[in-house]
């Protein structure tokens, strides 16, 4: 009996843990770092290094380490997965499990060479990101390295995107700063929506499978130019980030160390902000509140009347620099009003800021037509913020029977009808009432 | 391998280099020809007209018209496609829609491809390009008279449905039938006013309208509505033997209604006479008689319903004498 | 009763009318007894939803009542679109059971209301056939209509539907119409006015009665019976009951703007003018204008008829209805409103239903009539006119048999209390006005019997009496019987709880649907939409409280035929239909197991049905038939019918429950079903009753990570080919088609 109990307390506190325990932003910085052996972390140092000076708890193991857990009892063991070994093949890592442990909110980063594995294929086909077989290499003669043609210098940075910050955008396409990159490419198949390519081959790059290098031109299938996708990024439904990156060099110390024509190179800045998205450390939108109400009123009520005025607010915080700012949209953040069909759809607009939020806000006329209809403020650009997707249902009524107005000026003409009925009426019946005895005794009287 | 699949489908598309236009010349010049009827196809043209790339839709009639099948929905139907053809190139947009028929005898190919077994049917080709695209799971699409209806109305209904052409049927003023009908009112009103103080008389019969009421009251509570609605056989049959009664509490024959129509009569009759007739016999004998037999004939009849209601439902578990 | 003096007989009929209340009550509680005291089948469930809505929110909420639980995501404005009469009664009778300190639940005030008010019912019939009648023949009529099965059908304990309190409301305002014209009393025409209101209140059939009122009055009209009792009367009636009827917002402008109601208007009309001619024609001495008021008369009538016309086709008045356009156009609704012809109450009555609902009185209900117009009073009019429109009507649809049947009970009830009297009573001398006889006795020499004045008129005999008494008795005995075991064996099901047989002859509850109900009550968010054919639209929101796409209030064709689409549609056609409507589950009630009958597959044709007439590109009735024209469930289904989102959710898992080496069969079909796998990607099945009948899918949201469903699905199950590492572009395309 007391074991029972005992056990019974345990549970309660286990539960209690578990449910106290979901991390605040800062909280969330177990990071799990896979390597192809643990020897190699020195390579990584300086990148290694920079993300525990921002305060992420690192464990690394390496790729053979079957017991390194993504998920245990369903509850995230990491909050990140970093995948630097490009020969990934072990069950800790299986595909299965490192989509469920997007599904379940962990972010992912993976990076890849020539010498990919299948298990990252076929992790990255999931998403739509197709890698290049095995042994096939990115090759750029045009923008090389000196004598090393497999080390590119990359340079188009696709979209104006948070991942990357324009300054640094800049800086490498103006080749201030070249981006030096090895490894292998991929392509996205176009048949998911969400993920994006960050950084693609240029014009004069292509794909090409090394070993039959020098034994005739590249097969029309291989990947060149913008389809050479070089680092792509998803954004889940769910707001995990993942990133595939083709090239496992580009976050080593010596390429972050690398002088090209006298100019260091921006990799370390580059996998810097590349990792600061992924790991939920920029970009990331957050809905503080959302508020419709009466101008009139300052409360929110789940059921209004056809044509009312409303206001709808809606708080929107960014986080940046480590800490929560107030988010200014670049691009209209839009409200609808849905019921089957949008029957309002128009831009909010930013009326006020606090220190760590902004409000946008926007008021109009509920529809003349009542039903149930969702409120809804989709905010999705593929600028890289997290998806802000706030749905609230709300009822619109008709009129209430004391609502209508009580006359209509159209109508006077038939109260005046009934009044004056009613009026006839009356004088009808006192008439007949009191003029019929008279009548009968007269008439009584002229018989008699 | 790709100069071999090229070389194929050059070959398909000289097989099909009919396009569209040419396929509507074609066949507006055969409406042209006779625009009230509709085209009458064999299997040649019909092969022209229902291939694809079509921007038109096209209107099939299969049907068999030879005294030997002795199809008469596909007489009947004949007249009503012949009016919704009429109508349609009368008003509709041209060369939009094309109505054809194509009989057993000029087109046994075809019906072997469809492997039809019964006509008629009505197949439509809806278009596969132009602004009135529409795409179907199956080659074509089947208008079903059984079930729809055989007035033109109704297939006009249904075209309008599936390819947006709205047909407004006018059907040609029968003045012969309007004629009859005019001379049939005038004499009529005239044979009423003439004898309007005997029919005055007769309708103030009350025998008249007991006779109506009652037979109307017993026809309809013993399932007429049904049999119009329904339509059942007359009588069925049970293992090669005629049966009155249908099994099924909700199935009934035309005849058993009409049984059962006359067993309330009977029992109602049995009943009024008992009240009617009995009392007023003087004679005692004769009175205790006719009461017995009365009484007699009453329960026997209303045994003979239960009987009958237990048959039909089987699980009943009440029963008197038979 | 002819010793009794007339108090004790008082005494005697109060008494006798109060035992045929408590039987009329206590036969309709086998449901309350063998299951519980719980509210039945469909639409009384959303009755019953808005009497907790009156109870608790007051009257004016109720009136305004704006229902988001229904028709997601239209809603439905309940309070005008609803009669509102059942909810208020029993509302009025919980607040004064409770005013008098009896703390009765409100749940058994609604279940017990239809059979209270049965009793209602037998003392309306007792006092309207003693107007036809006499006494005697009242409480015979009220026996019968208390037991009768056409009615107890829909007035069963749980029953709680407008038909309940609707039929005693029809007979009282029939019994003051009758008393009215019979007194040409104001003070009577304003109590049908009365009644009539509290039925327009309470049913939708309130249009029978503002037709068959006018109809009787016309047939008077025509029987040259004009009296100023029957102007009083009707016009008190007319005025007062359309004015009021008015009141109800789902009635609203109706009674001046619809054809329904033109014939009682028209009536109305020409009474006027008759009573007007009369006065006239009672001031004026002489006789030539006679004819020039009569042709007054009807040419005005005809002007009156003609303008009703004109007002019909320029869109004043509206055209008949369609729900009762199809009672007399019966293939009406089967072509232009499949929503209606799909219900089973709607369907025509064979006749063995109508010997079901009333046995015995159904071969005696033509010789009621005959005795009718042996007397031919207005009052026998009146029920000769009701018993020919109802016949009709209940010959049409199987659910009007409940209009026919108090008038079956009436008219069947004056027939053997005719003959009861006759057989009873002890001979009487009547005066001989039979014409005489020639008699062969007459002979020359003898005397000739002299024609005697009076005749005795009766049954001389005991033994003639008895011959005929208890032959009588013996049917009448039966009749009672009959009843109880229909009633007990038929309308006593609650239908949301269904009972069978054990072995041992023990009875075995199948709780299937409360079960469900409950999960999604416990398991599902408050706000979760709930997809699911209309049948259970009110049983879901009354029971589990979650909203849903349709319900019983089948106000929307397209929205039905939406829910009809996504059911008959393949699984990525009808994911985007759950999407947009925003809908979290899917309810189907699935009886192969069991060999429940009324299940969604054999309703599956109407939903076809339905959604083909409004989405005929997407939808085709066609395709669910084999080429042979068959409805099959069995390997040789269309593939059109494999696909649909109806077959997968229905038999999803279906021959796993036979095992490995089992037969599936459908024992609903009769048909062996196929042992493949049936594969769900766009919905994960939640839930499962215990006997399969009701069965409930989630649907799944778009795939977190951006797939298809259909890849997601298929990830980790299908094993990909090892790769030739040189067939670059071969690979890519086999990627591709894994990623589809």
């Amino acid at each position: 009996m007391q074991a029972v109990k005992a056990l019974l307390c345990l549970i309660a506190l286990v539960l209690a843990t578990v449910v106290s325990a979901k991390p605040a932003k800062t909280a969330e910085n177990k990071v799990l770092v896979v390597l192809n052996a643990l020897d190699q972390k020195a390579e990584f140092s300086q990148y290694l290094d920079s993300l525990s000076k921002r305060g992420f708890a690192l464990t690394i193991k390496a790729v053979n380490d079957d017991n390194a857990h993504l998920v245990v009892w369903e509850e995230l063991v990491y909050h990140h997965l970093l995948i630097l070994a490009d020969s990934a093949t072990g069950q800790s890592i299986a595909p299965a499990k490192v989509i469920d442990f997007v599904n379940r909110g962990g972010n992912v980063l993976i990076a890849a060479s020539s010498k990919v594995s299948e298990t990252i294929r076929d992790i990255a086909i999931e998403l739509s990101a197709d890698f290049d077989e095995k042994g096939n290499t990115v090759f750029d003669s045009f923008n090389t390295i000196g004598a090393k043609p497999d080390v590119v210098v990359a340079d188009r940075i696709v979209g104006e995107t948070v991942i990357v910050p324009s300054s640094l955008k800049k800086s490498i396409v103006s080749g201030k700063t070249p981006l030096v990159f090895k490894g292998v490419g991929h392509r996205l198949t176009g048949k998911n929506p969400l993920i994006v390519p960050v950084l693609v081959g240029s014009p004069t790059a292509y794909s090409y499978l090394e070993s039959t290098k020098g034994k005739g031109v590249p097969p029309s299938s291989a990947l060149v130019g913008s389809t050479l996708v070089l680092v792509s990024a998803l954004q889940a439904r769910n707001n995990a980030r993942v990133v595939f990156s083709g090239s496992v060099d580009l976050f080593k110390n010596e390429f972050a160390d690398l002088t090209v024509e006298s100019k260091k190179t921006a990799n370390a800045e580059f996998v810097n902000e590349l990792t600061k998205w992924v790991f939920q450390e920029k970009g990331v939108l957050e809905v503080k509140k959302t508020f419709h109400h009466r101008p009139t009123e300052k409360q929110q009520h789940g059921s209004y009347r056809i044509k009312e005025d409303l206001v709808y607010e809606i708080e929107l915080s960014e986080y940046q620099n480590d800490k929560w700012q107030p988010y200014k949209s670049k691009t209209p953040i839009q409200f609808s009003a849905i019921m089957l069909d949008p029957y309002i759809r128009q831009n909010l607009s930013l009326t006020s800021t606090t220190a760590t939020t902004s409000t946008y806000s926007l008021n109009f006329l509920t529809p003349d037509v009542y039903g149930v209809f969702t409120f809804q403020v989709e905010h999705k650009r593929r600028e890289g913020y997290s998806w802000v997707d706030e749905k609230e249902v709300v009822s619109i009524h008709p009129f209430r029977h004391d609502e209508y107005p009580r006359f209509l000026s159209a109508a006077f003409p038939y109260y005046a009808n009934v009044f004056s009925m009613m009026a006839g009426f009356v004088a009808l019946s006192a008439v007949v009432l009191y003029n019929k005895e008279t009548l009968l005794v007269k008439e009584k009287v002229k018989t008699n | 391998m790709r100069v071999v699949g090229i070389l194929f489908l050059s070959l398909l598309s000289l097989v099909n280099a009919y396009s569209s236009d040419y396929k509507v010349n074609k066949l507006n010049k055969l409406v042209a020809e006779s625009p009230a009827e509709p085209i009458t196809l064999d299997t040649k043209t019909f092969n022209l007209a229902t291939e694809t790339p079509r921007n038109y839709s096209m209107f099939v009639v299969l049907t068999a018209e030879g005294e030997q099948f002795q199809c008469s929905p596909c007489k009947a139907f004949a007249e009503e496609i012949r009016l919704v053809t009429k109508s349609f190139h009368k008003k509709g947009p041209k060369g939009q829609a094309f109505f054809g028929v194509l009989d057993f005898a000029n087109g046994k190919e075809v019906f072997h491809k469809y492997k039809l077994t019964s006509v008629p049917f009505v197949y439509h080709f809806p278009p596969t390009e132009g602004p009135n695209k529409r795409n179907i799971k199956d080659e074509f699409e089947i208008y079903d008279l059984n079930r729809l209806g055989v007035k033109a109305e109704d297939f006009a209904f249904w075209i309008e449905k599936h390819s947006g052409h709205k047909i407004h049927i006018s059907r040609p003023i029968d003045f012969k039938l309007y004629g009859t009908y005019a001379i049939m009112a005038v004499s009529s009103i005239g044979t009423l006013v003439a004898l309007r103080s005997q029919i005055i008389a007769f309708l103030s019969e009350k025998k008249l309208w007991q006779m109506m009421s009652l037979s109307f009251i017993v026809i309809f509570c013993s399932g007429y509505m049904w049999n119009q609605i329904r339509g059942p056989p007359f009588m069925g049959s049970e293992n090669g033997k005629p049966a009155m009664f249908a099994g099924g509490f909700q199935n009934q024959y035309v005849a058993e209604s009409q049984i059962v129509g006359i067993i309330y009569g009977l029992v109602s009759v049995w009943f009024v006479l008992l009240y009617t007739q009995v009392p007023k016999i003087q004679n005692t004998a004769a009175q205790r008689s006719a009461a017995f037999i009365l009484a007699t004939l009453f329960i026997m009849t209303y045994s003979l319903l239960l009987r009958v209601f237990t048959f039909k439902n089987g699980g009943y578990p009440f029963t008197l004498f038979l | 009763m002819g010793a009794s003096t007339a108090a004790d007989a008082v005494w005697l009929r109060v008494v006798i009318l109060v035992a045929i209340g408590v039987l009329s009550i206590s036969s309709r509680l086998f449901s309350v007894i063998r299951f519980e005291s719980v509210i039945h089948e469909f639409d009384p469930w959303f009755n019953y939803r808005s009497t907790m809505q009156l109870v608790e929110k007051g009257f004016y909420e109720f009136l305004n009542w704006f229902d988001d639980f229904s028709w997601y995501p239209l809603g439905r404005v309940v309070g005008g679109t609803v009669y509102p009469g059942i909810m208020i009664t029993a509302g009025a009778a919980h607040w004064i059971m409770n005013k008098l300190n009896f703390p009765v639940d409100i749940r058994n005030v609604c279940v017990f209301l239809a059979p209270f008010f049965s009793a209602f019912t037998a003392v309306a019939c007792y006092l309207l056939t003693t107007e036809i009648k006499d006494a005697s023949a009242g409480l015979l009529a009220a026996a019968f209509i208390g037991i009768a099965p056409g009615y107890i059908s829909r007035s069963v304990a749980g029953s709680y539907d407008n038909e309940g309190i609707a039929i005693f409301l029809l007979m009282i305002t029939f019994y003051f119409w009758l008393k009215a014209l019979k007194l040409g009393s104001s003070f009577y025409g304003g109590l049908t006015a009365l009644f009539y209101f509290y039925m327009v209140s309470a049913w939708g059939g309130y249009v029978f009665i503002i037709n068959l009122i006018p109809l009787h009055a016309f047939a008077l009209l025509l029987m040259g019976r004009f009296t100023p009792r029957l102007y009083v009367a009707y016009s008190t009636f007319y005025v007062i009951g359309t004015l009021s009827s008015m009141q109800i917002p789902f009635v609203g402008f109706q009674p001046t703007r619809t054809s329904e109601h033109m014939a009682a208007l028209g009536i109305f009309g020409l009474l006027q003018i008759i009573a007007f001619i009369e006065m006239i024609r009672s001031h004026l001495s002489a006789n030539q204008f006679q004819s020039l008021f009569q042709g007054l008369i009807l040419s005005i009538f005809l002007v009156g008829f003609a303008a009703l016309v004109a007002l019909t086709f320029g869109g004043y008045i509206a055209p008949w209805t369609g729900r009762f356009y199809s009672l007399w156009d019966t293939g009406y609704a089967k072509k232009y409103i499949p929503i209606i012809a799909s219900v089973s109450e709607h369907q025509p009555t064979a006749w063995p239903a109508f010997f079901f609902d009333l046995q015995l009185l159904m071969p005696l209900f033509p010789a009621g009539i005959y005795f009718c117009f042996q007397e031919l009073r207005d009052e026998h009019v009146f029920i000769i006119i009701y018993a020919v429109t109802g016949s009709y009507f209940a010959g049409v649809m199987v659910r009007l048999m409940l209009t026919l049947t108090p008038c079956v009970c009436i008219a069947s009830a004056f027939a053997i209390s005719k003959v009861l009297d006759v057989y009873l009573a002890p001979p009487k001398e009547v005066l001989n006005d039979e014409p005489e006889e020639e008699t062969a006795a007459t002979k020359p020499g003898d005397k000739a019997p002299e024609r005697p004045k009076t005749i005795l008129y009766g049954i001389k005999d005991f033994d003639s009496r008895l011959a005929v008494i208890v032959p009588i008795s013996v049917v009448l005995v039966l009749f009672a019987w009959h009843c109880t075991w229909v009633t007990s064996s038929a309308y006593s099901s609650p239908s949301i709880v269904l009972a069978s047989q054990n072995r041992d002859g023990s009875q075995h509850i199948i709780d299937d649907f409360r079960e469900a109900y409950y999960w999604l009550r416990q398991n599902s968010e408050p706000d979760d939409k709930i997809l699911s054919w209309w049948d259970y639209g009110y049983q879901i929101t009354g029971m589990a409280n979650r909203t849903v796409l349709v319900d019983n209030n089948t106000w929307n064709n397209t929205h039905i035929a939406t829910v009809g689409k996504a059911m008959s549609c393949s699984e990525d056609v009808s994911y985007e239909i759950m999407k947009r409507h925003d809908v979290k589950f899917v309810l189907v009630i699935f009886g192969a197991v069991l060999g429940y009958s009324g299940d969604d597959i054999n309703k599956f044709l109407w939903m076809v049905r339905i959604g083909e007439g409004v989405y005929p590109n997407d939808v085709s009735e066609r395709s669910f038939f084999t080429d042979r024209g068959e409805y099959r469930v069995d390997d040789q289904a269309t593939p059109t019918m494999k696909n649909s989102v109806m077959y997968k959710t229905s038999y999803y898992r279906f021959a796993e429950l036979y095992g490995p080496n089992g037969n599936p069969y459908d024992r609903v079909r009769n048909q062996p079903i196929p042992k493949k796998a049936i594969n769900l990607h766009t919905m994960d099945e939640a839930f499962t009753s215990e006997n399969f009948i009701v069965r409930i899918y989630q649907v799944k949201d778009l795939d977190n990570l951006g797939r298809s469903l259909n890849a997601a699905a298929s990830f980790g199950k299908s094993k990909r080919k090892k790769r030739a590492s040189v067939k670059v572009a071969a690979t890519r395309k086999a990627r591709d088609d894994d990623d589809e």
